[in-house]
């Protein structure tokens, strides 16, 4: 299949289903579609580009079941790139790309409204949100997904600017760092403007960095976003932070494919609000048991990680 | 009997405001001969009686000329933008001696990058100079009190592009060198190139905030009050692109390209054109048969070729344009 073809010649709203197959593309969708992954399905950008720029303003666009590799943004995004309109981006695995002329390795976030879902953001990097950039009124809902060691030089994780809005619920966030010449913000760096101010919302989700401070979670002192953290566990570091968080190391099993998997001891276990906990966790397991839930991207299993498939 | 130049302030005068164009012309007119005590008191009652009336960089211009000219600089009322962490400890902040907010209008070959990358930025800027000057020199008001208030737009929260005045000294950031720190005129005493990028950073938080990378068509917006349509190089029919770029120019459209990386499999060895890097662009023209991209580097030099200058401005054939660079933003 010419994928890229496939696209240009897609009438709105149109549904492709893309085989199995590792794609070499650099996508541009101007209008609305949806992309869907039929097994394993690699969209590998060969470092000539973002993999997917969305430009369409009406309507919505949806990519699910990709794995989105080699992206290299010419400014923003390096796996995916929206920059206006609406996204849906479900059971994606965005890894190994690259923003370093502005950010949002993995995916960048301009005045458009996504939603990314069952989504890994890995090893990605950017000069600002090593995985995602959220910028101008940009909007972001982050669910059941994990953001793990991806680099910046400000907000190895994700940054938050301008007026743009996240909310990430049950979510890992974990191992991410900054490199470079003023770096900060190993999760998250926000910073606001003089004229607005960004918003992060953080729920049912564990944030485990190395990094400590500021370091580790930047809000821009001279212009600060609002960010909101409740029901999450978080670093020692942070209690002054109170609320209903938990604040103690995550207890990943840190062994095997999932090394973010809890393990047996971990706090996360049981202590989410299964009352605001989707059906599936990040690799598509039930969530909710006895009416109780765990915090972050997995589900609690049983035996660890070297069961499962990655 | 009245003098040259008093008929010429007469006829500056006949419509109640006194322009930019107006006062220029006074200025060569005065210089065009050795000034007499007469001709500079003439236009020094000029300014006094009729100050209220001069359009804000007028009013400068013949303050300057008269070697009065207005303050650049305050008593520190106005924090300064922070510069970049690694600059903190060896950059002043200083007036430009004898700096002028405009020399000889503005020009896209104005402005020069500094030791920051900002590419994107500085590039947009020399994007909008080129395509109407009228608009950079529009955002900027001279304050009484020697400020200086730049006039930007964002998006408010419906969508709709709002202005947005941001407020400067006329400080700007030294090395320890003496030369500019970050953007700068190509003739040092233009200020409107370091003073446009102080603003920006002075709006967004600082230099550490626009000196990490950015999105060239953001810039356009807040200059303009008007987005930019990308295309990509790899999806558009050259002669669609030239077309485009063609009318950009005519239409008075602001337009950027960025490169692509290092590591994108485009070899940028030898080709005078570098990689991760935003340029300008300034037009196409057909020659001979042969289509051109003229392109500048923010840098103010280094091109490829050899046009027996090196400042930055060059053409280049369209089959390399599309090859080297990823795309083209085009102001709306």
């Amino acid at each position: 299949m010419d994928l890229a073809q496939t696209v240009r010649d897609a009438q709105p709203n149109d549904t492709v289903k893309v085989p199995a197959g590792r794609y070499a593309v650099n996508l541009e969708l101007t209008r609305p579609i949806t992309l869907l992954a039929m097994g394993q399905v690699v969209l590998d950008g060969v470092h000539a580009g973002s993999v997917v720029r969305i430009t369409s303003k009406d309507g919505l666009v949806r990519l699910s079941g990709f794995t989105i590799v080699g992206g290299a943004a010419p400014e923003a995004g390096g796996a995916v790139s929206l920059l206006e309109g609406t996204l849906e981006l479900t059971d994606c695995t965005l890894r190994f790309n690259k923003a370093p002329l502005y950010g949002g390795g993995g995916l960048y976030v301009r005045d458009g409204k996504a939603t990314a879902t069952r989504c890994r953001f890995e090893a990605n990097t950017g000069r600002q949100g090593g995985a995602i950039l959220v910028d101008s009124l940009g909007v972001l809902r982050l669910e059941d997904s994990t953001v793990i060691q991806n680099a910046a030089v400000e907000g190895g994780g994700l940054k938050v600017k301008e007026g743009a809005r996240v909310a990430i619920v049950s979510c890992t966030i974990a191992d991410n760092k900054v490199v470079g010449d003023g770096s900060t913000g190993t999760a998250f760096h926000l910073a606001a403007t003089t004229t607005r101010s960004p918003t992060l919302t953080i729920s049912n989700s564990i944030i485990s960095e190395r990094a400590e401070g500021a370091a580790c979670i930047f809000n821009s002192p001279k212009h600060p976003a609002t960010l909101t953290i409740s029901k999450s566990l978080l670093p020692e570091w942070c209690n002054a932070l109170g609320g209903d968080n938990l604040f103690t190391a995550a207890g990943f099993v840190m062994t095997g494919t999932e090394p973010y998997l809890l393990g047996e001891k971990s706090p996360a276990i049981g202590a989410a609000d299964a009352s605001k906990i989707t059906a599936k966790d990040v690799a598509g397991r039930v969530r909710v048991k006895n009416g109780k839930a765990d915090l972050g991207a997995f589900a609690f299993v049983s035996g660890g990680s070297n069961t499962l498939p990655y | 009997m009245p003098t040259k130049i008093g008929d010429s302030i007469a006829r500056a005068l006949r419509d109640n405001k006194v322009s930019s164009a107006e006062v220029t012309t006074l200025i060569t007119e005065a210089k065009s001969e050795p000034m007499t005590t007469e001709t500079k008191a003439e236009l020094q009652t000029f300014l006094t009686q009729h100050g209220d009336k001069f359009a804000a960089t007028a009013k400068v211009d013949l303050q300057t000329f008269l070697g009065n000219p207005a303050p650049t600089t305050t008593p520190r009322k106005i924090d300064d933008p922070a510069v970049l962490t690694k600059h903190a400890t060896d950059t002043t902040w200083k007036p430009v001696q004898e700096g002028k907010l405009f020399v000889d209008g503005v020009n896209f070959d104005d402005v020069v990058q500094g030791s920051i990358a900002n590419c994107f930025m500085v590039g947009a800027f020399s994007a909008v100079a080129q395509a109407n000057p009228d608009t950079i020199k529009n955002a900027f008001t001279q304050n009484t009190d020697g400020t200086f208030t730049v006039r930007f737009f964002e998006k408010d929260a419906s969508g709709t592009m709002k202005p947005v005045n941001v407020t400067i000294d006329g400080d700007l950031p030294q090395s320890s060198f003496g030369g500019a720190r970050y953007a700068k005129g190509r003739d040092s005493k233009e200020l409107w190139v370091g003073l446009l990028e102080k603003a920006y950073a002075q709006w967004k938080g600082g230099y550490e905030t626009v000196g990490n990378g950015g999105y060239p068509g953001d810039v356009i917006a807040a200059l303009t009050g008007k987005s930019t349509s990308y295309s990509s190089n790899k999806y558009t029919d050259a002669n669609v692109l030239f077309t485009n770029i063609k009318n950009g120019a005519t239409n008075h459209r602001a337009m950027t390209s960025p490169t692509y990386g290092e590591n994108s499999g485009v070899d940028y060895n030898g080709t005078g054109v570098h990689a991760w890097h935003v340029y300008t662009v300034l037009g196409a023209v057909e020659e001979g048969g042969t289509k051109y991209v003229q392109l500048r580097n923010p840098w103010g030099q280094s091109e490829p070729g050899n046009d027996g200058k090196d400042d930055g401005i060059f053409k280049m054939k369209l089959e390399d344009f599309t090859k080297l660079y990823q795309g083209v933003d085009i102001g709306n």
